[in-house]
């Protein structure tokens, strides 16, 4: 019976461990994506009570509509300030705005530096894996798993989050990750490039997962430390992620 | 066990998963949600014997781990270790004092946090000491905060 108790516990344990080693595991991700998609019926349908039945679907219109022009502004502030500093024309037709996909956030887990949501929208809507989330005030996270009908986001506040930037200002590049807490950091800027507070931080395109222009967040600390050869940017970001209901997928640029 | 037993710790799971899943969002502190699962897995292991209570903690976390985007088994594996390890703490003449079960629930929950924390953070670039201040030590409390209240409910039922 003893023995019984242990050889259950090793059992147990064994199967973790394969399980945490095989997390790449195409069969895993089909078996885990599978049954979240079971499971993501049930949660689809109780964020469905949450919302008010008459004015769901005029206020997702009104939303998406909001979050084009406001994607439209933003990138027109940027192609003014490309055009300045590089004096040449791009043809507005060439990158009129993105294509968006708006869904409903249907789970969370907060779990201190482990951080992410999940949204009510699948490879059926023709999403896929990577592809940027945002909401009208700016960068949410990525899609990085990717179900048939419900996706899993890392979100900005996630300590596996990444994201090349750059200070919108100046085009000082970094990259933005986060340590917890309320406020992001933008690593590897050089000491002496010109950041300041109230800066804004915005993606700088290079990754092939985010599109140049998406805001991130705006300065609110820079040290230049004594010893080290990058500065200490602290970056409050534009999202209140307490607050997010819905969210827009980018599945691709217009 | 008895089927009745079963049927009342899968509905009582599914309610807790529920509840965590879609509505403890709404409580967070900094972040900060408690572990309703834990609770629940350590509350069995108190009560069965250590075959069932690891068993039920290694499925209790498998689910679990359905529900959320990070490492699938993780859960499986801390919760199975916690339904193990809970049982040593069972008193063969039952005592329900308050004090007792907060302690075993505070060593339990922070071992608990420790392996899971670690084991997640591993190559992820987080100081141990900033894991340990902001995530570990604040989960614990928040979770024995949310499991004093089943403790008190339990120890005050069993007074009476």
């Amino acid at each position: 019976m003893f023995y019984k108790d242990y050889m259950i516990l090793c059992a147990t344990v064994l199967i973790s461990i394969i399980l945490m080693t095989s997390n790449n595991n195409r069969q895993i991700i089909f078996v885990k994506l599978w049954l979240s998609d079971v499971i993501g019926v049930f949660q689809h349908e109780w964020s469905s009570v949450q919302l008010y039945f008459d004015l769901k679907e005029k206020n997702e219109l009104l939303r998406e509509e909001n979050m084009q022009l406001f994607l439209e502004n933003n990138f027109f502030h940027e192609m003014e300030l490309e055009n300045r500093r590089l004096k040449a024309l791009i043809g507005f037709e060439k990158n009129s705005g993105f294509q968006l996909k708006a869904t409903r956030i249907i789970a969370r887990q907060k779990k201190g530096f482990i951080n992410d949501i999940v949204l009510g929208i699948g490879f059926k809507d023709s999403v896929s894996k990577n592809m940027p989330v945002v909401v009208p005030s700016g960068l949410v996270g990525k899609l990085y798993q990717v179900g048939k009908s419900r996706s899993n986001c890392q979100i900005m506040l996630d300590q596996n989050f990444r994201a090349s930037a750059k200070i919108q200002r100046t085009r000082a590049k970094g990259i933005v990750d986060w340590k917890g807490g309320d406020l992001c950091f933008l690593n590897e800027v050089p000491k002496r490039s010109d950041v300041k507070i109230g800066d804004w931080l915005i993606t700088s395109g290079y990754g092939e997962i985010f599109p140049a222009g998406l805001r991130i967040g705006r300065v609110v600390s820079v040290i230049e430390p004594a010893r080290g050869l990058f500065m200490e940017i602290k970056i409050k970001p534009c999202v209140d992620f307490d607050k997010l209901e819905e969210v827009f997928v980018i599945t691709g640029v217009r | 066990m008895q089927l009745i037993s079963i049927i009342k710790y899968v509905a009582i799971y599914f309610i807790l998963l529920f509840v965590e899943t879609n509505l403890l969002h709404l409580i967070s502190i900094k972040n900060i949600t408690p572990d309703l699962i834990l609770i629940y897995v350590l509350n069995i292991s108190l009560m069965e014997n250590r075959s069932r209570a690891t068993i039920i903690g290694f499925f209790s976390g498998l689910i679990q781990d359905v529900f959320t985007t990070n490492f699938f088994g993780l859960s499986a594996f801390s919760k199975s270790v916690m339904g193990f390890v809970g049982v040593f703490f069972q008193q063969q003449r039952m005592e329900y004092r308050l004090l007792y079960f907060m302690t075993i629930f505070f060593v339990l929950i922070f071992f608990h946090e420790l392996i899971y924390q670690l084991i997640y953070s591993l190559g992820g670039g987080i100081n141990f000491s900033d894991l340990f201040l902001y995530s570990i030590v604040p989960r614990t409390f928040y979770t024995l905060a949310v499991a004093a209240i089943f403790i008190f409910i339990k120890t005050a039922k069993h007074k009476v």
